[in-house]
């Protein structure tokens, strides 16, 4: 059995990479969800947006980079610049912004495959058919969800 | 097998050992100078080349391997990797912002001086490892470039490295090969790392510090930081610095207690790890000790090995005698020239090419002008060397480990310093510290 059977819920939204990102952030926060997936004109994959990445974004790069600093208790709670960094995040457009480095799902994925896959990843993962357009997120829960109907529980 | 180490080596296809050591020699240099292949590996080749040439049988590339180098590098590097974890790194860094009220000049003079001060403590890679993420902190909460601070950064770490014996692998390798020990570096060059300091700070200032501005709320934001808070492990913290004292201490007293720097590093992190693990139980104790071996830069140590066994081939081939005695030849054997030249060409060869190599290579030759300048008088080109390589290391990116390590870091940190305008800034600065120091020997031993 593939990922094909698996109905993606809720469907997906996807924004096109010149959106801008607090569009996409804004999204994220009234949907309740944690990454949204861009789509070119063609409809194909071209990255995705989250949370975390936002997130990321506003903590000072000497924290962020590898071997940066591994506490900041000590730099108070600094919302001023977390705020402030936020608003510099206001030029950029979702394309500027999202990782394009994911692992993608095609449709024939077995569903084992596809669980190891998920459990290695810290976000939902793209699914694309073969004709190389997005058809959606894959979850955790999603996946779970079929397993736990397919068991009868 | 030592029958076999007793009898005389006989070198590949009956080649002139002198020729093929320093083929190899030559070669290894050459592929560590373009950082093309990791330098540990080449090293490790070359030594490995060495022995399977002929040069050297294995028992005598042994004995060249300066365990009393590698001992105290690995013991230190214990030490410092369980300290840092306790957050005091940070919290000296964010006292000293604090104290002078987050101005930007005075935060450069404050965060090279702790720089400095822990570079002539402990090695120099490990303290900007500590003090560049804190720096960037700082700097990028009161809207400055990063650039200036840790050009300032790289500057004091060599030259705070260049004060004490633990300071600079330079230092630790000429103290282990000639029996100087710490207070010997303390007294000879210490006096002297102070003066290029203070002297390194007047361009610092003239060229960025008289210009540098931050906002009143800017300022107020880093004056809000809470030093007590980077402590994040008190009972750690304590530990380490009784150690680091008790270590510092028995330094100082080595000479009198007859016992070798390596000695007294490795019983530190022995003591230490102690400390750290005696109320925990067996599996809590392996991932502990297991941290703490691990965290060892082993690249490094691994180089000097391989290093050592190169420079062990060439000298039992001759070619360092025959270098040593171009050397007098082209002073003539005076030794205030002698003394110069090492000077010079060390702090220029150091700002081109990894510092260490050079070192290993330049012991040998030194040693092997004792007889013509007298035990006592020897001493002074051991200082000459160890002003060149340690300063000299300013002279580019690529002149010390430390300098590499703080780029690097920038670099992930997306504020990258470009090699050459650092080093046109650099060089200069360096050569003035040379000066400096060429007049601090004529006026001292000369």
């Amino acid at each position: 059995m593939s990922i094909k059977a698996i109905p993606i819920c809720p469907p997906t939204v996807c924004l096109r990479p010149e959106a801008k990102l607090m569009e996409a952030l804004k999204l994220m926060l009234e949907k309740q969800i944690n990454h949204v997936p861009l789509c070119d004109g063609s409809g194909s994959f071209a990255g995705v947006v989250s949370t975390n990445a936002v997130l990321r974004a506003l903590i000072p790069a000497s924290a962020r980079a590898e071997g940066g600093l591994s506490d900041l208790r000590f730099a108070g709670d600094a919302e001023r610049m977390l705020t402030s960094r936020l608003h510099d995040l206001e030029r950029l457009t979702v394309g500027e912004f999202a990782t394009k480095d994911v692992p993608l799902l095609d449709e024939d994925c077995p569903l084992l495959e596809a669980a190891l896959l998920l459990t290695n990843s810290t976000a939902p993962l793209p699914v694309v058919g073969a004709d190389g357009k997005l058809r959606g997120m894959l979850s955790r829960r999603a996946l779970l969800a079929y397993l736990a109907q397919q068991a009868g529980l | 097998m030592h029958g076999a180490a007793a009898t005389a080596t006989q070198v590949l296809f009956g080649l002139s050992p002198l020729l093929v050591s320093l083929a190899i020699f030559v070669l290894t240099y050459a592929i560590i100078v373009t950082e093309r292949i990791n330098r540990a590996i080449v090293a490790l080749l070359g030594a490995g080349l060495m022995i399977f040439s002929g040069v050297l049988h294995q028992s005598e590339a042994f004995a060249g391997i300066d365990l009393n180098t590698i001992g105290l590098l690995t013991g230190m590097m214990v030490i410092v990797a369980i300290t840092q974890k306790s957050g005091v790194f940070q919290y000296v860094a964010v006292v000293a912002a604090k104290a002078v009220k987050a101005d930007p000049w005075g935060l450069m003079v404050m965060l090279s001086v702790v720089t400095a001060l822990f570079s002539a403590l402990l090695d120099n890679v490990t303290t900007v490892l500590l003090v560049a993420p804190v720096t960037l902190l700082i700097t990028d909460a009161l809207k400055l470039k990063p650039y200036p601070y840790l050009f300032a950064l790289i500057f004091a770490s060599n030259i705070g490295g260049s004060a004490t014996l633990i300071g600079d692998p330079p230092n630790i390798m000429i103290g282990s090969a000639t029996g100087l020990g710490f207070n010997d570096f303390l007294f000879n060059l210490a006096p002297l790392a102070l003066v290029v300091f203070i002297l390194t700070l007047i361009p610092l200032y003239l060229i960025w510090g008289r210009k540098l501005y931050a906002a009143p709320e800017d300022r107020a934001q880093v004056m809000a930081f809470d030093a007590d808070k980077a402590i994040t492990d008190p009972r750690l913290l304590k530990q380490s610095l009784a150690v680091i004292a008790l270590v510092i201490l028995g330094f100082m007293l080595a000479h009198v207690i007859g016992q070798e720097p390596a000695t007294i590093a490795m019983f530190g992190a022995a003591l230490l790890l102690l400390l750290r693990v005696w109320d925990q139980n067996g599996e809590d104790q392996s991932h502990q000790v297991q941290r703490g071996f691990a965290e060892v830069e082993w690249v490094t140590i691994f180089f000097f090995v391989g290093l050592f066994v190169v420079v062990a081939g060439v000298e039992k081939a001759g070619a360092l005698k025959m270098l040593a005695q171009q050397l007098m030849e082209l002073t003539g054997g005076d030794f205030a020239a002698t003394t110069f030249i090492i000077l010079w060409v060390s702090a220029t060869a150091s700002a081109l090419v990894d510092n260490i190599p050079f070192v290993a290579t330049m012991i040998p030759v030194i040693h092997s002008m004792a007889p013509s300048f007298g035990a006592g008088n020897i001493n002074t080109l051991w200082w000459s060397l160890a002003l060149g390589a340690c300063l000299g290391g300013n002279g580019s990116l690529v002149g010390a480990s430390a300098n590499l390590v703080v780029a690097g870091f920038a670099e992930r940190a997306g504020q990258p310093i470009r090699f050459l305008p650092f080093m046109l800034m650099a060089f200069p600065l360096m050569l003035g510290s040379i000066a400096v120091s060429s007049v601090y020997l004529w006026l001292r031993y000369l």
